[in-house]
Order: C-alpha cells, then structure tokens, then sequence
C-alpha cells in the first residue's frame, strides 16, 4: 500500500510542478514592479552606454519627462474617445438590429459588426494598457542615477506606442470594410 | 456439488472506500492547482480587464438612440456614411505615431 501512496504522489507532483513553473514564469515575464521591468528590459534590448551617451541622457531626460508627462495625459484621453466612440457604434448597431426585428428582418449581421469591433476593442483596451505601463515606467524612472534604465524603457515604450497605432487603425479598418460584408446584407434584407 | 463449496473471492490490499477517497483526493487537488496557477496567470488578468472593459461599456446610458421606428435601406446608408464621417475624426497617424515620442520631439538630440 505505501508504493501505491508513493505512486500517486510521484504522479501528481509530475502533473502539477510544470503548472506551477509555468505560473511563474508568466509573472517573471511581465514583471512585478516598474524596477524589475525596466532591469529585464536593459537585458533583453542589450543596453551599454558609453560616457558621452550617458553624459546627454542625464542632462536631457527630465525634460524629456516633462514632455511625456504630456503625453500620458494626452494619450489617457484619446484612448477614452475611442473607446467611447466604438462602444456607441454597437449601442447602435444593436438598435438597429432591434428595429429590423420588429419589421421581422434578419439582422445577424449587426451582432456579427458589434462583435468584431468588440474584439478588437478589447485589443486596443489591453495594448493601451500595456502602452500606459511603460509610458509610466519612463516617466517614473530616476533617470539622472538609471541612464540605462530610461533608455530601455523609451524603447519598449515606443514598440508599445505603435502596437497601439496597429490596433487603432485595425478598429478604424473593422469599420471601413464592412460595407460590403455586414451593411450591404442589412440593406438586402430590407429591400426583399 | 464442489460449486457449494467454494468461497467469494476476495481481493487482498483492495479497498474501495480508499480508492474513491484517493480519487476524490486527487480530484479535489486537481481543481484547487488548476484554479491556482489560473489565479497567478496572465490570463485571469486579462480577464479582469476585459469585465472592466465591458463594465464601463455598459454603463454608458445611450438612451437618445432609437430603437423602436421603423427602418429602410436608405437608413443603413446614412448609417454607415455616418458612422464613417464619425471614425475619420479619429486622427491615429497624428494620435499614435512615432513622431511625438522622437528623440528629437523629446529633447533628447
């Protein structure tokens, strides 16, 4: 019987250690705080400065700063109008499907859009997250003793900036090409 | 008859209530690591995001929309058209480009 218990243990341990390793490494990868981040990114972008570099860096970065502070609450807001935006195109989108059902018209279509846009609406809701991270991890950073670090953090802020550019114009691009695919079939199934 | 004889079988080491306990052991286990590692991934991070997300959505009151009159096809054009005009607003080369965060924009040249 002890064998057995053995057994089971041994199994069980087998089934749930790589659950757990791979937990971890989920947390490692995006960091647990802005100083941890921005070391794994001095890391991976292979950042060395050489005095000079280093030298302009920490003369020019509190502007720098300055000039992202701007930004971030630039960027807070034109995210909120996009979202705001898209979120009452399916308000009424879904008012339309509503009064082409009452007239007994099929209005899948309209679901198909609203969900579509919501896809792709959480996309850009998640990268503007990620992009407000890193936007904040520059800012944050004591630039004048971690030259490095703001360096790092400048060039995963701007890969974070033009995902969100990608999935900006990807919701723009949802609604440019639906003519044909969603409006086309709407219009179709109110003409018969 | 030598049938009469013969006793049940009985299975030594083998007992039932403890294997059904062992299995429901390991079952219960299962559960709480899989519902660990979930709680500790990025995944259920996301997934507090998007309920968020869907939250502030919701709680948008867009009573002034019309949900009740009848439709045409003509109303899908307009729509459309609209809903066009509306996105082009959305400037996203000039909110999201590069060129507001150069090294140049920011000073640091």
């Amino acid at each position: 019987m002890p064998t057995r218990f053995f057994i089971l243990f041994a199994i069980m341990v087998g089934l749930f250690f790589p659950l757990k390793i791979l937990a971890q490494t989920t947390d490692i990868s995006n960091g647990t705080s802005s100083d941890e981040r921005l070391s794994q990114a001095v890391v991976t972008q292979n950042i060395v400065l050489d005095d000079a570099s280093k030298a302009s860096i920490v003369s020019k970065c509190q502007n720098a700063q300055s000039s992202l502070k701007l930004i971030q609450n630039d960027t807070d807001r034109l995210v909120r109008a996009r979202i705001d935006t898209y979120s009452y195109i399916q308000d009424e989108l879904q008012a339309i499907k509503l009064r082409m059902i009452r007239q007994g018209a099929d209005a899948s279509e309209a679901d198909l859009l609203t969900g579509r846009i919501q896809q792709a609406l959480d996309q850009f809701t998640l990268q503007a997250d990620h992009y407000g991270t890193s936007l904040d991890d520059v800012v944050g950073v004591d630039c004048q003793q971690k030259p490095e670090q703001f360096k790092a953090g400048l060039i995963i802020m701007r890969l974070q900036r033009a995902k969100l550019l990608d999935d900006a114009i990807n919701l723009k691009n949802i609604i440019n090409n639906s003519d044909s695919s969603i409006f086309n079939q709407l219009k179709k199934r109110l003409t018969i | 008859m030598p049938e009469d004889n013969q006793q049940p079988e009985i299975i030594e080491g083998a007992n039932p209530v403890l294997a059904i306990g062992i299995a429901v052991l390991m079952a219960a286990l299962m559960v709480a690591a899989a519902t660990y590692s979930f709680l500790h991934s990025g995944a259920y991070i996301t997934v507090k995001q998007i309920q968020i997300g869907t939250r502030v959505v919701r709680s948008i009151d867009h009573g002034d929309i019309d949900t009740v009159s009848p439709i045409k096809a003509a109303d899908i054009d307009q729509y459309a058209s609209s809903i066009k005009e509306r996105i082009t607003v959305l400037d996203d080369n000039n909110d999201f480009g590069s060129a507001a965060v150069s090294d140049s924009a920011l000073g640091l040249n």
